[in-house]
């Protein structure tokens, strides 16, 4: 039975291929920890294994020791207590693998988990968020479809500016571009005047731009490109009075607990590398995708702004920045899942947790020098741990990884698939391909994985050549 | 390069070779003995991809002609006068080649020698001769007299012809169209005031002549073309290859079209850009426009190649058999991609592999080409890159004139552009093919075809929005008449260009938006790319919120209309002619005066900052290399902050009085730089420490930093002290107060570059 067959088998009655799924979600928090979490410390804890001079990498199995959750019977790194006393809520994915080996490219790791294509795809791939904004649309004509907290607008970064594109509208243009929200402490800057301007006069010069245009040139008043400019121009200055700006302001809106329930439960003194803190970026970003979901966007992405070598991204010390790294993320991530519980928006809103790979041992101990394919295939035995900067887990594993989902049509305190116990920590039960994966994503939406769009000539699928399969067991 | 492939083009060189008079002389072979070691030492520095200091080893002419610092490349029989000799003997510095080992002695030994026997080169075949030679041997027969006009009129139901454009429509449009950018004040007067009946084509002929301009306007368009990119490799993915000097150069010259394509391809030919190899991961890369470092490498490029010059979309036949277009089995995709690779390629078929290998063939006829094809990849690609660009390939020459067509009319004659099939013929085919047969015979001179069809009344009619062509996927047989031309949008590079060149009526060549390194939240909603990672010949041309609100309340957009230098004084009626190349029509003029009077009693600009750091600055670390400095460094702190010429930077600390530091320096790092490039000091001669013991402000005008003052971001800020104790709280830039009327002529100039007669080509 290939793999098609099999998934086509456990399809539950009523959602055959081809139809029209019923939407079980209207709008999607897509929470993106790019640098390859180690879920092996995480989401998918292994035996702790703790450090010991000249200790093998075979031996190496988890860093961290495991605690209880919500569910019975399973367990997450400690240092997720947060995240641990709201997984009844729902679902890890723990057997997620992928064909190819992305060895030492993050970029190209997670050009395919924003988009479901390879890179070099050969045509200007949009990503998840333009592909479900555009879709569906918008569930308010004033709110954007598809908004971006948490990354950098202005760069000349050559890694910055590849992200950027593959987070982008692709071919779909700048329509389904995202909105941008590099700090949510200062909103979308574009909808507030630029500084020194008053909305009085704002609102004098956009009159007096309407009054002058085709004074002269009239024939451009019946273009219909030359029209829709003039009214995107109005309705983007009707956003500017929308309830998205009031979404912005959780500063004023917001009890102070509230917000500081998003925030780290760690400050920059505490940190091992001073130079890389978000601070309150990402857990702020994550309360304002709250709040933007209420005022009626469809989907939000929040990134822990990706860095080489930084973050997430773990070679050198990776038990210590692991410890860091979870401090980050666990109180601001259980606060968004028990915040849209209690307001009822959990049921409608699917919140995506992912990354765009895993990570294991290595059979080299320094960063950048480690050959490609980074142990996939290795248990660790010639790895000797010398000392504790080797400790942890610096390899970049492709072959699984863990992917969690709350709220939005799937199942709730569910573990599907199981990886290895020990080196090499592949999946040993009921391995999911991303496509799949994202077939669900869009099933749940009510997006068929062979919805497609035109471009040079040739239909474009949302699912690598439309040919994703919903996987019913994620879904209740 | 096998024997079996020099022996033709020798023959062209017979005759130079007799006039080798001393035997001795002719024992070193320019071919056999020079140029290996060029091409494996010097080249990957020293050619049209990159030249460094200007040098460039491809020719002899070349290697003769030397770089811009140090004289020729060698003086004929003199070795210790020649460049080349001295640094690859290390006698002047640098060493060459630069940071490798030096030449084996008996390399450089062989070098002398030849300079020293006056540097023979009579062997050296010149690749671009030989090929525009062969070329000129294959032109097809000259098509029949005709215009293009009578071609378009040919297909017209309704045969009253429609009126020509206005002067000042004609204007914008071929300016726009030719170099890129709006034309200045002066220039629209000098020819709107023309009353010479031919200055529409004199105009023409003028702005063709304007060669950098006209190149710096073509440049980007095939740096996305051809996904060329500024660093070698990303994030460890080989990148396609820095083009843009070599694109700039290539039509700055208007090189032949036919031997540019050749020298991108072609790793032979002597203009071929070269780069260097990649490091990543302690792998090396090779970077360059045909990629096949892997499979996928291989037949993207070559997917590319036909998208981009024969107007072929291969993709879907890359992994099955086009399920669209019947002309695509994906075994005929594969021999063409077999051109590309060293080998022939593997039939992978979604993603499962079948031992089966395709023979390379290339997938068009072109009678008289030889069906053998050679055994290394250099050698394949010689043959792919004179394949596409036979007299004889029935689809090179139409792709790229019908990209000139759709680039000025707005529509191809076949859409979409990339798509060209054969059971989908184009709108006007008698058209389309005179004028790929015209622009062969014109030996593939692409200024040549932009003259015609820019002289063409079909370029020049009037905008008129009922009679514009429109192409709609679902019925792709609909004709198109031409009977208007389609409105265009500016494309980012147009419009920001265009709005420094209203506002300040000047246009510094490298500052173009095309040669920014950043992107930014404004370039991005107009379109252009962050980077080429992927091809692309068409950028979107929708209009967006996201757009939209850039233009209404973003920084960057705002700062560039209101730094304009005419808003000082400028009457309504200079506003109009610096922007839309036109006086106001009386209703026009009174409704500015109107905007002026209205507005000027209300409070336009007040004085503000923009904060960049507020409070809670860590404390410095003392500086490794700088013995006594304590520094604070913020990077990315905050979003970048926009600064516009006017400002002035500003941090507010206070010194203690017991213990004041020697001095004090802050620093500044912008968008697009990668250091500190601007800094201040305070407790050296020319400025003094300020007051101790309470806040101040440290203040740097913008102005002051940057002569060419401009607008821009801040991104990194450090403070440096030498010794003592500073405190430090907010930093940002004070906003300065401008004059309300300058503010308010600012608003009108803002009106117009945001009016639809500015932001489209019409």
């Amino acid at each position: 039975m290939n793999r098609r067959e099999f998934l086509l088998g456990s399809l539950a009655a009523g959602t055959a291929l081809g139809q029209q799924p019923a939407p079980k979600a209207d709008s999607v928090i897509f929470i993106w920890l790019p640098g390859g979490v180690a879920h092996t410390d995480t989401w998918d804890p292994k035996k702790h294994t703790p450090y010991r001079q000249g200790m093998k990498g075979s031996e190496l199995l988890g860093t961290c020791p495991s605690i209880p959750t919500k569910i019975d019977g399973v367990f997450l790194g400690k240092g997720l207590e947060n995240i641990a006393s709201v997984l009844d809520k729902g679902t890890v994915v723990r057997s997620l693998v992928s064909q190819t080996k992305f060895g030492a490219i993050h970029l190209k790791a997670q050009y395919y988990a924003n988009t479901g294509y390879l890179f070099p795809a050969g045509v200007k791939v949009p990503s998840t968020g333009a592909v479900i904004s555009r879709t569906l649309g918008r569930r308010n004509a004033n709110v954007p479809g598809y908004i971006y907290i948490g990354r950098d607008i202005d760069s000349s970064d050559e890694e910055k500016l590849f992200i950027s594109e593959y987070l982008g509208p692709g071919f779909y243009g700048v329509n389904y571009a995202p909105f941008m929200i590099p700090e949510p402490a200062k909103g979308l800057s574009t909808l507030n005047a630029v500084s020194g301007m008053k909305m009085d006069r704002l609102d004098r010069r956009q009159e007096y731009l309407k009054t002058i245009t085709g004074l002269e040139q009239k024939q451009l008043l019946t273009a219909n490109k030359a029209a829709d400019y003039i009214k995107v121009m109005e309705d983007a200055r009707a956003m500017m009075d929308s309830p998205v700006k009031k979404s912005f302001d959780y500063g004023k809106d917001e009890k102070p607990e509230t917000i500081r329930a998003y925030e780290p439960d760690i400050t920059t003194d505490q940190l091992m590398d001073k130079t890389y803190f978000n601070g309150n970026r990402f857990g702020h970003g994550l309360l304002l995708a709250r709040r933007l979901v209420e005022s009626g966007a469809r989907f939000i992405q929040v990134e822990y702004q990706y860095g080489p070598f930084k973050g997430f991204d773990m070679h050198e010390n990776g038990q210590q920045r692991m410890v860091e790294m979870k401090r980050q993320i666990d109180k601001p991530i259980a606060q968004l899942i028990r915040d849209l519980e209690q307001r009822g928006l959990l049921d409608r809103t699917m919140v995506v947790i992912a990354s765009e790979f895993g990570r294991t041992i290595a059979s080299q101990p320094a960063a950048g020098q480690e050959p490609d394919g980074f142990a996939e295939r290795h248990n660790g035995s010639e790895l000797v741990i010398e000392n504790e900067k080797m400790y942890g887990f610096h390899g970049h594993f492709s072959s699984c990884n863990s992917m969690l989902f709350f709220g939005g049509g799937f199942k709730r305190g569910l573990v599907h698939g199981k990886s290895n116990p020990e080196h090499p920590m592949v999946a040993i039960e009921n391995p999911v391909d991303l496509i799949d994966v994202r077939a669900t994503i869009f099933h749940a939406l009510g997006i068929k994985p062979d919805q497609n769009f035109v471009t040079e000539g040739r239909p474009f699928y949302v699912t690598k050549d439309g040919k994703g399969v919903p996987i019913a067991a994620l879904l209740s | 390069m096998s024997m079996e492939r020099l022996r033709f083009p020798m023959k062209l060189t017979l005759s130079s070779l007799c006039l080798i008079a001393a035997p001795a002389f002719a024992q070193i072979s320019y071919n056999a003995q020079i140029k290996p070691i060029l091409d494996q030492n010097c080249s990957k520095c020293h050619s049209a991809a990159d030249r460094a200091s200007g040098f460039d080893v491809s020719t002899p002419p070349l290697l003769q002609k030397g770089g811009l610092k140090d004289g020729p490349g060698f003086v004929p029989g003199k070795p210790e006068e020649s460049a080349i000799i001295l640094h690859i003997e290390g006698k002047r510095e640098p060493r060459m080649p630069r940071g490798g080992p030096p030449l084996a002695p008996e390399q450089i030994a062989v070098m002398r020698q030849w300079v020293a026997a006056g540097a023979p080169s009579a062997d050296f075949i010149d690749r671009e001769k030989a090929m525009i030679e062969r070329r000129n041997s294959r032109l097809p027969p000259a098509p029949p007299a005709a215009s293009i006009d009578a071609f378009i009129e040919a297909k017209w139901t309704n045969k009253t012809p429609p009126a020509l454009c206005d002067d000042v429509a004609f204007l914008r449009r071929v300016y726009l169209d030719v170099i890129g950018v709006i034309p200045t004040m002066e220039e629209a007067r000098r020819f709107l005031s023309e009353s010479k009946a031919d200055k529409r084509a004199a105009l023409i002929e003028e702005l063709l002549h304007r060669d950098n301009d006209y190149a710096a306007h073509w440049t980007p368009f095939w740096e996305e073309a051809l996904g060329s990119s500024t660093a070698p490799v990303t994030g460890g993915i080989p990148n396609h290859g820095n083009h843009r000097d070599w694109l700039f150069r290539s039509f700055a010259a208007n090189k032949p079209f036919d031997v540019m394509v050749a020298e991108l391809i072609d790793p032979t030919m002597p203009g071929h850009p070269k780069f260097r190899d990649g490091m990543a991961n302690g792998k090396t890369l090779q970077v360059g426009y045909i990629l096949s470092n892997d499979h996928t490498e291989t037949i993207q490029s070559a997917a590319n190649v036909a998208q981009v010059f024969m107007a072929t979309s291969m993709k879907c036949a890359s992994c099955h058999n086009h399920f669209l277009n019947s002309e695509w089995p994906q075994t005929r995709f594969m021999a063409f991609a077999g051109l590309f690779s060293p080998k022939d390629l593997e039939l992978i078929r979604c993603e499962r592999k079948s031992n089966q290998f395709i023979p390379a063939k290339f997938p068009f006829e072109v009678p008289g080409a030889s069906p053998a094809i050679p055994a290394t990849g250099d050698e394949r690609l010689s043959l792919a890159a004179a394949l596409i660009t036979d007299p004889a390939n029935p689809r090179f020459a139409k792709a790229i004139v019908n990209r000139l067509w759709r680039r000025y009319l707005g529509l191809g004659l076949f859409e979409p552009i990339d798509d060209f099939r054969n059971d989908r013929p184009a709108t006007n085919p008698e058209l389309l093919d005179w004028l790929a047969t015209d622009f062969v015979r014109s030996g593939y001179d692409l200024k040549h075809a932009i003259r015609l069809i820019l002289n063409s009344r079909t370029y020049q009619y009037r905008y008129d929005p009922a009679e514009e062509d429109h192409f709609d996927v679902s019925k792709p047989a609909k004709p198109r008449y031409y009977r208007s031309p389609s409105l265009r949008k500016l494309t980012a590079e147009q419009l920001l260009d265009s709005i420094i060149l209203a506002g300040s009526q000047k246009l510094e060549p490298e500052k173009r938006v095309y040669l920014d390194k950043t992107t930014t939240a404004l370039t991005r909603a107009l379109g252009r790319p962050a980077s080429r990672n992927e091809i692309s010949t068409a950028r979107s041309e929708e209009v967006a919120v996201v757009q939209s609100l850039e233009l209404l309340n973003g920084e960057e957009f705002h700062d560039l209309v209101y730094s304009g230098e005419i808003l000082e004084k400028a009457k309504p009626e200079t506003i109009y002619c610096a922007a839309l190349s036109r006086p106001p029509s009386e209703t026009e003029r009174i409704q500015s005066v109107k905007y002026l009077e209205q507005a000027v009693f209300a409070q336009t600009n007040p004085v503000g900052d923009r904060l960049w750091i507020d409070n809670n600055l860590p404390l410095g670390e003392p500086l490794p290399n700088a013995p006594g400095v304590t520094r604070r460094v913020f990077r990315s702190g905050s979003a970048p902050l926009a600064y516009g010429p006017k400002d002035v930077l500003f941090a507010e600390g206070m010194i203690d009085p017991q213990d004041p530091p020697k001095q004090i320096t802050l620093q500044w790092q912008i968008v697009g730089q990668d250091s500190f490039i601007y800094r201040k000091s305070w407790g050296t001669a020319k400025s003094p420490l300020p007051e101790s013991g309470k806040w101040l402000r440290f203040e740097i005008p913008l102005s002051e930093l940057t002569p060419r003052a401009s607008s821009g971001k801040i991104t990194g800020w450090a403070f440096d002290q030498t010794g003592g104790k500073v405190e430090w709280r907010k930093a940002g830039i004070r906003i300065v107060p401008t004059n309300p009327l300058t503010e308010l002529r600012g608003d009108i100039l803002w009106a117009l570059t945001t009016s639809p007669e500015f932001q489209y080509i019409h």
